[in-house]
């Protein structure tokens, strides 16, 4: 079946002004927060967003609305609005293509949802690998001060707001919320413990509303157009359209929006399918953390639900795309570097699993593994993977899915290493 | 050509830098937020970060220089080890890994005659070279960050190309 | 107050209290390695994991020391479970600890050791190359950290941090190349660092003045109290030989928490220096000579004696020190003032610096003691200040020191040469001693028991952790021999728990406590003196 984007955060991104004050104001900019501004209580709009049921762009697909509801109601401390635009699940750059194509929309976003939260200043945490969106967003803050849209009383209506984009410098777990406000505070990206949770204890000790990019840039349209009307876009369990990020081995990689509930395999197709004739051997459809698909896996509805039911992630659409030529296992040592790599090394679990399977894999591919370092491979991750439980962060289950889901799937390729005393791929 | 502007000398903040980190700290109800920013702007400026800004910069922010170390060190972009007058991340996380980022570094480090697992620096202090975890431009794998510039759809025959590039460019 | 039940047992706590703290109120110990009392909650080494049954969460297990108890909730910490939890952290703590017990200082008292046994499994499944990290890393004059044993369960950088007030310590790099470390060319300044040594839960810092000294497992260990200045700090003297080996501290919520700072914990080398009385001495033809002790007391007595017979007590001046035990200066009181009726009474004051955690500007243990108990002198009589004065003036002929000297006072100690007679009662032979006409050998705090009133009115036990050198005794000892020289019909008091009982029926502000309730290994050891409080 052929597919069509449906392209509402992306919007007008091919032209070369797309990110330019004066596009997005032709183009309706704006007109969102004057209306939460001039028209709806701050109750109405957090009333609004949840009816919309805006789920987490972020990976974890939790309700927006929802979320804003946690804040405390009785408070004395400010409030603050950190939004996540770090980015650095691997496969992932759809916050990228919002922040350097559209960095109004995001704006937008944050200042409805800080005049919701009765938050007088944001943060938007870009990482540092991102010069080029920190860049287009600082202009976009520059201009949407200049006309009034950001600042002191905002567009006459006695609202002010302030935005700032902080930098990362380089560090994965700052993507997870808590490790993102520890490094906005000027300190290691460590996450922290929960309970407290940050919308009673986050920035600055201060109540905090964490959303992604993502998330954030939804809700300019469903204040604009009302819940209603978002959620006719995509499915019951998630409502609305989803940046898809596919990279890998298809003929276009690129960043796609479409309606949630599209067909995985149709995904895929759209980027051109498979590249240079090949065979498909895996998708990885949730960033590098998701469970991996086999072929005949992947015909199913892109939600936060479906996949789950899959026995996947939704995660943040970050769509790999593996052909016939990889090898898994040197493929789950790249994913194991990269998160051994990236723990912040807190938790016994994470320090150690990680950097343990990390081994032992890549003793496997190299040849020199044993059938009960196979078994063993897959009871590090099990050891380490805790919902929660076993970790500070969900960094560790990250790091457990893909070697429980390659092992698993791919047993008799982790098996051949060892029998063939080296990789059977050549590779 | 080397800069004075480029070596520290301990007085901290360096008068030139003095009003765009004042600028930065304003944005915060605390001192210490302004830390990872700051650092990013003195590795910028004197590519890595020179051992006699820390106790100044501990200073500048209310904080320990202990603090500023432990900063310093969880922060991949961060780095106590001058880095070359280009730097080039190249990334060889799963994406780029599966489009061939194993063979670009390979050609790279030929072509330069530097490790990037050894953080090495050319000998005329030109370039360095660092693996990357995902840079989040997969789409264009396998990729490459360089002096804020990226480079996309990057092969072993390209990277002669972006060296030059570079160079043309100047410090 | 929520009502939850931890393994069967129920129990009810205040709002606010976690699991680990609940657990140890039922007498449940849930092992733990970041978590520490006096510190905040990290969360980080996992190894308190235990099974939530009720309420019902995502995951079997999680950890307890960040876990609130709520009501009906359901804890099991020995399930299988929560077992199968601990085995798997203990495994991936030892992973890469290199396993140097029989080297390392810690053992006998090393948390992974003790976890390992109840938890662990019994064979290692890493066959991987160990991480290499910094070892013998000088954090300071006196401590030296090895990376390879640190489980980085940041306790040491918490106890800088919110403790000692300054974040001199840091994690450095992540993931299984953290470590800890001080800044470039700086070293652990806070005079209260040492703490960090015995919070470290393994080996990973050790102390250089106590490294290599003993296997702890030989040490015995005496609670006592420091008395390096009027805190007085709860410890424990860890001696082996007849000679310290170490000092550490000893948790006591109304004094000192769980620290004790480094001057304290350092400052007992002079109880084994080599100018320890070990015999009393008097003088003979100008010279002192080794004497025996009664014989001694019996001639300090006689001194006395003569003195007040012949010119009455207005010529005699007392200087007692603050540093004995409330015992010790009640009975120097009742010698002094009750028999000889001495009025030019006085301590030695002693101060430094002080700050506004334990350290007092008083370096004096036992001062408020000293002042409750009435040394001082009385309207119009000589104190220590007009001492050398009114020596000069001949207002002073004859003085007695009860462990304490003027040796910090040249003019005083000048004014000693021209007094009638001089008996001086201390550990050591100080420059006063030499001058005196006969010298009881005392013992320091680490040879004795009694009791000191700290600056807030805490009133803690010293015990003997060593035997005093020769044949010198427990000041009490020898005032006791004053005591019944000068009065032979009266039944002799010279056991600190009758001098105590004796003391609380004299002055009113001891009265109600027992000396019994003062000695515990565990408990709380200090009980207020009422009349201090106010
Ligand atoms: C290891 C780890 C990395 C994460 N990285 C990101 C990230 O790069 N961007 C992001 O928005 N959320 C990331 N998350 C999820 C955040 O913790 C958080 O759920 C999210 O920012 C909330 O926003 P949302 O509800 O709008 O999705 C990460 C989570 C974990 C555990
Ligand atoms: S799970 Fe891993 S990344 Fe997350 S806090 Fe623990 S050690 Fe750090
Ligand atoms: S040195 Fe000791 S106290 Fe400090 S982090 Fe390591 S194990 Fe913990
Ligand atoms: S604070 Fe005072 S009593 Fe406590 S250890 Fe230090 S010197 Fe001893
Ligand atoms: S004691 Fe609870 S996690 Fe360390």
């Amino acid at each position: 079946m052929s597919i069509t984007e449906r392209r509402i955060l992306l919007h007008g991104i091919d032209r070369e002004d797309s990110a330019a004050i004066d596009t997005y104001l032709a183009d309706g900019g704006y007109r969102a927060l004057e209306k939460a501004l001039k028209e709806m209580q701050p109750s109405e709009v957090v009333a609004e967003v949840a009816k919309a049921r805006i789920r987490g762009r972020g990976g974890a697909g939790f309700e927006a609305g929802r979320k804003w509801g946690f804040l405390p109601k009785q408070n004395e401390k400010p409030v603050y609005l950190t939004c996540n635009g770090d980015e650095s699940e691997p496969g992932t750059f759809k916050d990228r293509h919002i922040m350097e194509r559209r960095p109004h929309l995001l704006l937008e976003g944050c200042l409805i949802t800080c005049y919701a939260i009765g938050a007088r200043t944001g943060y938007i945490y870009v990482r540092g690998e991102f010069p080029h969106a920190q860049a287009a967003l600082e202009k976009a803050i520059e201009e949407a001060r200049e006309r009034g849209y950001l600042g002191g009383d905002i567009l006459g209506t006695g609202v002010s707001i302030d935005l700032f984009v902080h930098t990362g410098a380089g560090a994965y777990v700052c993507g997870e919320e808590t490790g993102m406000l520890s490094s906005i505070e000027g300190n290691r990206g460590n996450p922290r413990l929960k309970p407290p949770f940050p919308a009673v204890e986050g920035l600055f000790r201060c109540p905090t509303i964490v959303n992604n990019v993502e998330t954030l840039s939804n809700v300019p349209f469903v204040i604009r157009e009302g819940a209603e009307e978002f959620l006719k876009l995509g499915t019951e369990d998630t409502p609305g359209t989803r940046i898809f990020c596919v990279s890998g081995h298809v003929e276009r990689p690129g960043a796609y929006e479409f309606e949630c509930g599209v067909n995985l395999k149709d995904v895929i197709e759209y980027a051109g399918g498979v590249w240079k004739g090949r065979k498909l051997k895996a998708v990885i459809p949730g960033g590098l953390s998701a469970h991996v698909l086999l072929p005949d896996e992947i015909d199913v509805a892109c939600d936060f639900g479906s996949l789950a039911r899959a026995g996947t992630i939704m995660g943040s659409c970050g769509v790999m795309v593996l052909d016939e030529t990889v090898c898994m296992v040197r493929a789950l040592q790249n994913a194991l570097e990269f998160f051994s790599h990236e723990s912040c090394g807190q938790c016994t679990p994470c320090r150690e699993g990680t950097d343990w399977a990390r081994k032992v894999v890549t003793r496997i591919e190299a040849g020199k593994g044993t059938e009960a370092d196979v078994d063993k491979l897959y009871e590090i991750a099990d050891n380490y993977e805790g919902m929660g439980g076993k970790t500070i962060c969900a960094l560790a289950d990250a790091a457990a899915w893909p070697v429980k889901s390659y092992v698993t799937k791919f047993r008799e390729e982790f098996l051949m290493h060892v029998r063939q005393g080296r990789c059977p791929l050549g590779g | 050509m080397e800069t004075k502007m480029g070596e520290a000398n301990g007085a901290f903040p360096p008068e030139h830098l003095r009003e765009r980190f004042d600028a930065i700290v304003a944005r915060y109800p605390r001192r210490t937020a302004a830390l990872i920013p700051i650092l990013m702007a003195i590795q910028e400026e004197y590519r890595h970060i020179p051992r006699e800004h820390i106790e100044g910069l501990a200073e500048y922010l209310g904080c320990t220089p202990a603090h500023v170390l432990g900063v310093i060190t969880f922060y991949t972009m961060l780095s106590q080890r001058k880095r070359g007058r280009h730097h080039l991340y190249v990334c060889k996380t799963l994406s780029c890994h599966l489009r061939g980022a194993g063979e670009v570094l390979r050609a790279l480090e030929e072509k330069l005659g530097i490790r990037a697992d050894r953080g090495e620096v050319t000998p005329d202090g030109e370039f360095s070279l660092e693996t990357a975890e995902c840079l989040g431009l997969c789409e264009q794998a396998p990729c490459i960050l360089a002096d804020g510039i990226r480079f996309g759809d990057v092969t072993p025959e390209t990277v002669g190309r972006i060296i030059d590039e570079l160079k043309s460019r100047g410090a | 107050m929520p009502t939850l039940t931890i393994d069967g047992r129920e129990i009810t706590v205040e709002p606010g209290t976690t699991v680990i703290r609940a657990a140890e109120m039922l007498g449940i110990h849930i092992p733990r390695y970041c978590w520490h009392p006096g510190l905040s909650i990290a969360g980080n080494c996992r190894i308190c994991q235990v099974e939530v049954v009720k309420p019902k969460l995502r995951f079997p297990c999680t950890v307890s020391c960040n876990l609130v108890a709520s009501d009906g909730m359901e804890i099991l910490t020995d399930s299988e479970a929560a077992r199968k939890a601990r085995a798997d952290v203990m495994e991936f703590l030892l992973l890469n600890h290199p396993l140097d017990c029989p080297i390392c200082d810690q053992a006998g008292e090393c948390l992974l050791q003790e976890y390992s046994y109840a938890v662990g499994r019994d064979k290692s499944r890493f066959d991987e190359e160990k991480v290499h990290k910094s070892k013998r890393v000088r954090f300071s004059e006196e401590i030296v950290y090895d990376g390879e044993r640190c489980i980085l369960c940041t306790r040491c950088v918490r106890f800088m941090k919110e403790v000692a007030g300054e974040e001199q310590l840091a994690v450095v790099e992540r993931g299984d190349h953290a470590e800890i470390a001080v800044a470039y060319g700086r070293e652990l300044t806070s005079p209260y660092s040492m703490n960090i040594v015995d919070l470290c839960p393994v080996g990973a810092l050790t102390s250089a003045d106590f490294r290599f000294k003993s296997r702890v497992w030989f040490l015995t260990n005496v609670p006592s109290t420091c008395t390096s200045c009027a805190r007085g700090c709860s410890i424990t003297v860890g001696a082996r030989w007849e000679k310290i080996q170490r000092l550490t501290p000893r948790e006591n919520p109304d004094v000192n928490r769980w620290w004790m700072c480094d001057h304290g914990r350092l400052n007992w080398k002079y109880v084994h220096a080599p100018d320890r009385l070990g015999k009393a001495l008097v003088k003979d033809a100008g010279r002192l000579a080794p004497a025996d002790t009664d014989e001694a007391v019996r001639r300090a007595h006689q001194l006395v004696n003569r003195f007040v017979t012949k010119r009455g007590a207005d010529g005699l001046f007392g200087l007692v020190s603050a540093r004995l035990t409330n015992e010790e200066i009640f009975l120097a009181r009742e010698y002094l003032a009750g028999v000889a009726g001495v009025k030019n009474l006085d301590v030695r004051p002693r101060t430094g610096e002080g700050d506004d955690f334990l350290i007092t500007a008083d370096k004096n243990p036992n001062s408020l003691g000293a002042s409750l108990i009435g040394i001082a002198p009385e309207e119009g009589a000589v104190g220590l200040e007009g001492f050398a004065e009114a020596v000069k003036a001949g207002r002073i002929r004859g003085a007695v020191f009860f462990g304490e000297d003027v040796d910090h006072d040249p003019e005083a100690l000048a004014a000693l040469d021209s007094l009638e007679f001089l008996v001086v009662m201390d550990y050591h032979l100080t420059e006063t001693a030499r001058k005196a006409d006969v010298v009881l050998p005392g013992v320091t705090w680490a040879e004795k028991e009694g009791t000191i009133t700290n600056v807030d009115g805490w009133v803690s036990r010293l015990n003997r952790a060593i035997r005093p050198p020769g044949e010198a005794r427990p000041d009490l000892s020898l005032l006791g021999g004053l005591l019944a020289a000068a009065r032979p019909e009266e039944e002799g008091l010279d056991r600190p728990e009758a001098v105590f009982e004796a003391l609380g029926k004299a002055v009113p502000a001891f009265a109600g406590i027992r000396y019994a309730d003062l000695y515990s290994r565990s408990g709380r050891v200090a009980v207020k003196a009422a009349a201090a409080a106010d």
